[in-house]
């Protein structure tokens, strides 16, 4: 093996495909990096089992071959080089690198033992900026369930219908739907991406602006865009019937400033970050606001004026999940729309269906 | 000069049941000691041989018997202590029955040998089977000694059920120390088999008793209780939560200066060390009682080691209430006594670079093992492995931790950094001129349950709704047993409906716990409330809490780790878990200084 490559390119690679490598790898040969050189290309694997990527660079390939090297070791090198070309080469059971005055020998493994990404097979497609797709992530991950007691629930339902493309996340507490209508009206698809795959991947897009292909199987889905490839397991089994939950009638709905808002909740966390999560208490009487919580360590008291339709009420939530909702939201005003002191709420833009969140209450001692 | 000794009338001595006084050799040494105590010796001196039952000799410098007395002091119910019934209400000496010296003569040979300070000459008296043989002149001290051979000696069935030398020689060091614990102003020399196994000084101070009778390490690890309350005082030492140990062997509880066995007050006492030490640990203690002498009745027993106090229930909780607040004054790290480093052999080293071939592998463990030589290996690993070059000097290698350096009540705890986690289970905190260890599934543990507890005695509980209801499968004597506690278990958090015969569906849950397996967890309270008969809120807060926190073997990031250390410091008593285990330990730079040599 043989080729010459600029610093930028092996660093871009490198970047990537070690998002799929553990620090802590299962098998040892996994902690390694897969790099092939073919025709005028390279080739850089990493695979953790659940996930797997694939990057392509361009070359000056001057003997074809392949190698794993050790992830990290050859991580810090490639960072460590000058802005450079760099030449990389095997010498019996050497792979040496030489950028500048440098000459690095480290030692190289034979591929066989490492794993083969998986094929997807690309009958199933749909296609949607990387733009869209990682605010659809960013307004949704954050409901992803932890408890692996309901595995599908760890992950993120994709989701299509009529024209739009729709993502859902719940935990026990509170659920996230998006929804981008993007569309035509031949695809249709139902799957569940792991949590876990989401977050990676958000780290993987870099360019906003392309165009992102989703080849999915029964058991496996596939990113592809830019020189990626991004491979992961698909959660197994049915999801919760969410639509179920979402309530049609409501005895108050508000209005609030989506910025001042967040400001009064943040506020309020100040004091109820200790650990027992007092509650934000929201009482609603005529067209004020009142944001109350009484922590361990002092209370906070706060007042807005809205716009209101239907019975004063007084309400508790868990701050944070109201905070992570409202962050989610760039339109200037909210929706919040209430069903009773122990049922359901749901956030909603002004002025779009594209975004709704239904947080549960808690239920405040008297 | 009248004599002191008279003979009970028959209606009082009636009044005193007649009972068991000699029982073993220890019974013995208890009767002959409380004899001197209440002839103001202060300086009292124990010898015993093959148990006691061969040899029991008790001298002291006390005021001594007349000549005359002697006889009368063998005749049952002879006594100078009280003198009619009403007396008994206001007993300040510790006989009063005038059993004692008869009750052990008649079962074996006795010498008395005793001197008034009036009189120039002792007088020596020698008794078989309660038969006077002989009274001599003598020489000794102003005092009296008695001096019993052969105990048992005509009463084979009692002979028979003593046990061996070494049994008998623990109940009779055990008695004597607890009497010399009772009475500091007296000097307790005792000696077995040639031996001197206790000696106090005598100087009123009972922490120099404790000292004398216990040593130096339990010494260290008390603190002093002095409290006076309506109806009763308090005044002793009680150990450290980590101090404490096995059995109840080191638990002395004395009434009006009598060493007694009270179960209630010692519940009271343990009670007050709950979630501070671990299950089957029991509390040391030295604690002496003062109680109005009209409250209470020493006659329940003739070996009085029963009494019987009329305000108890009152004196229960005060007292449980006065120890509490003592170990919370009193808070401190646990520090490890015995941790030893063990040193790397430079062997071992090499081997491990040569079975090393795989250098991938190397490579992705270089951290780990960096950090398992630095931190693991040598500092925490109990066992010893041998040193390459063994030092000459012994001293350097016991690695014994100074008790000088624990710190107490450090609720200031900034400015501290984390250093990091190791074993994916003990977060390091760095505070200057020492270390913190901190258990992170103990610390959170016991951080919910406080906030658990907290919700609960204040009904403070916020419920949070689930989305979608949690259905517990559970047997029908689970049901039951939920109906009958439903109302306990709202008033945790939880709200449920029956579903069904066999299930319940969980609805709300107590928000404190949101982050964890609710299933698991509910049916882990449920488990351990059935369990459990004493304490049902204890142990249903405790395994949520339990459930709730943090594992072992989970990796944490810095925020995280912040989070439960600051929130753990907090509390009132953040260095035990809910279950009496150490939360933290603590190490001083010094110890590691040591353990590298740099101090020898």
């Amino acid at each position: 093996m043989n080729f010459i490559c600029t610093r930028k390119k092996l660093q871009e690679a490198v970047n990537s495909v070690s998002k799929a490598i553990s620090n802590n790898p299962i098998m040892p040969v996994l902690g390694n990096i897969y790099i092939k050189v073919k025709d005028s290309q390279i080739i850089f694997r990493g695979y953790d089992l659940e996930i797997g990527i694939e990057h392509v660079e361009d070359a000056e390939v001057k003997e074809e071959g392949e190698v794993l090297v050790n992830s990290r070791l050859f991580s810090d090198i490639v960072r460590s080089l000058g802005e450079e070309e760099v030449e990389i080469f095997t010498e019996e059971n050497k792979l040496v690198i030489i950028s500048g005055n440098a000459i690095f020998n480290i030692r190289w493994l034979d591929t066989a033992a490492f794993p083969k990404l998986p094929d997807v097979e690309k009958d199933n497609k749909v296609t949607i900026k990387t733009e869209y797709l990682k605010n659809m992530i960013r307004n949704t991950i954050f409901s992803v369930s932890t408890n692996e007691q309901r595995l599908i629930l760890t992950g993120a339902l994709f989701e299509s219908e009529e024209n739009c493309f729709k993502m859902i996340t719940l935990d026990s507490f509170r659920m996230s739907i998006r929804k981008e209508y993007i569309l035509g009206n031949e695809e249709l698809f139902k799957f569940v991406i792991p949590g876990k795959t989401l977050n990676e991947l958000l780290k993987l897009i870099t360019n906003d602006d392309e165009e992102i292909r989703i080849y999915y199987e029964s058991t496996q889905v596939m990113f592809e865009f830019g020189n990626c490839k991004f491979i992961s397991k698909l959660l197994q089994g049915d999801y919760f019937n969410y639509k179920a939950i979402i309530p049609k009638e409501f005895i108050t709905k508000i209005e609030v400033n989506v910025n001042e808002f967040r400001e009064i909740i943040e506020r309020n966390m100040l004091v109820s970050d200790d650990g027992r999560k007092a509650p934000l208490i929201l009482e609603i009487n005529e067209n004020i606001l009142t944001a109350n919580t009484q922590g361990e360590a002092g209370n906070v008291t706060e007042t807005l004026y809205i716009k209101k339709e239907g019975k004063d009420m007084r309400i508790g939530f868990n701050a944070k999940y109201l905070l992570d909702a409202i962050k989610s939201i760039n339109e200037e005003k909210v929706r919040i729309s209430f069903m009773g002191e122990t049922n359901a709420c749901i956030l909603t833009p002004q002025n779009s269906d594209e975004f709704l969140y239904l947080i549960l209450p808690v239920r405040i001692a008297s | 000069m009248s004599g002191k000794i008279i003979i009970l009338d028959e209606f009082t001595s009636n009044q005193i049941a007649a009972g068991e006084v000699v029982e073993r050799p220890a019974s013995v040494l208890k009767e002959l000691i409380e004899n001197s105590i209440d002839a103001g010796a202060d300086r009292i001196e124990i010898e015993i041989k093959n148990g006691g039952i061969g040899y029991i000799k008790v001298s002291d410098n006390g005021k001594g018997i007349e000549q005359e007395d002697i006889p009368m002091a063998f005749e049952r119910h002879g006594t100078s202590k009280i003198r009619q019934i009403s007396d008994l209400s206001n007993i300040t000496t510790m006989g009063f029955r005038g059993e004692a010296l008869p009750s052990i003569a008649s079962v074996s040979n006795v010498t008395l040998t005793t001197r008034t300070s009036e009189n120039e000459y002792a007088v020596k008296a020698v008794f078989e089977a309660l038969q006077l043989k002989s009274i001599t002149k003598a020489a000794r001290a102003p005092g009296t000694t008695v001096e019993v051979r052969n105990l048992f000696f005509n009463t084979p069935a009692r002979y028979k059920f003593l046990k061996g030398d070494i049994q008998e020689t623990r109940y009779c060091t055990d008695i004597v120390l607890r009497l010399a614990l009772a009475n500091t102003h007296a000097a307790f020399i005792m000696i077995c088999n040639n031996e001197e196994v206790i000696r106090t000084n005598g100087d009123s101070e009972l922490i120099n008793s404790i000292y004398g009778v216990y040593g130096r390490d339990i010494a260290n690890d008390i603190i002093k209780v002095n409290a006076q309350s309506e109806g009763f005082s308090v005044s002793g030492y009680i150990g450290k939560p980590f101090a404490s140990r096995g059995n109840r062997q080191h638990q002395s509880l004395f009434v009006n200066n009598r060493y007694v066995k009270y179960p209630e007050l010692n519940i009271s006492i343990e009670r007050a060390y709950e979630t501070r030490i671990m299950k089957g640990k029991f509390p040391f203690y030295v604690l002496k009682l003062d109680i109005p002498a009209q409250n209470l009745d020493v006659n329940v027993h003739p070996a009085k080691t029963e009494v019987k106090i009329s305000n108890i229930s009152d004196i229960f909780g005060k007292l449980n209430f006065i120890i509490k607040e003592a170990l919370d004054k009193e808070q401190e790290v646990f520090v490890p006594s015995s941790i030893k480093p063990t040193y790397i052999k430079s062997e071992e080293k090499k081997e491990e670079k040569n079975t090393i071939i795989d250098f991938n592998d190397q490579l992705s463990k270089f951290s780990e093992e960096v950090h398992q030589i630095q931190q693991n290996s040598n500092i925490f690993n109990e066992q010893k492995t041998e040193y390459k070059e063994q030092t000459k000097d012994n001293a350097v290698n016991t690695g014994k931790f100074d008790k000088e350096n624990i710190i107490k009540n450090e609720y200031d705890i900034k400015p501290y950094k984390i250093a990091g986690q190791i074993f994916n289970t003990y977060i390091i905190i760095d505070k200057n001129e020492y270390i913190y260890i901190v258990d992170q599934h103990a610390a959170h543990e016991k951080m919910v349950y406080e906030l658990l507890k907290k919700d609960y005695e204040n009904r403070t509980v916020i419920s949070q709704q689930i989305m979608v209801p949690i259905e517990v499968v559970i047997t029908s004597t689970e049901m039951q047993f939920i109906s009958q506690n439903s109302e306990f278990i709202r008033r945790v958090g939880f709200d449920y409906s029956e579903f069904g015969k066999n299930s319940i569906l969980i609805r709300e849950i107590p928000s404190t716990i949101n982050e964890c397996d609710i299933k698991d967890a509910f049916k882990a309270m449920l488990d351990d409330m059935q369990n459990e008969r004493k304490d049902k809120v204890h142990t249903a807060l405790y395994s949520l809490a339990c459930k709730a926190a943090v594992k072992a073997n989970k990796k944490l990031d810095e925020k995280q780790m912040q989070y439960i250390f600051e929130n753990l410091m907090k509390l009132d008593n953040p260095f035990t878990c809910p279950h009496g285990r150490p939360t933290m330990i603590k190490m001083t730079k010094y110890d590691f200084d040591k353990f590298f040599k740099r101090i020898v």
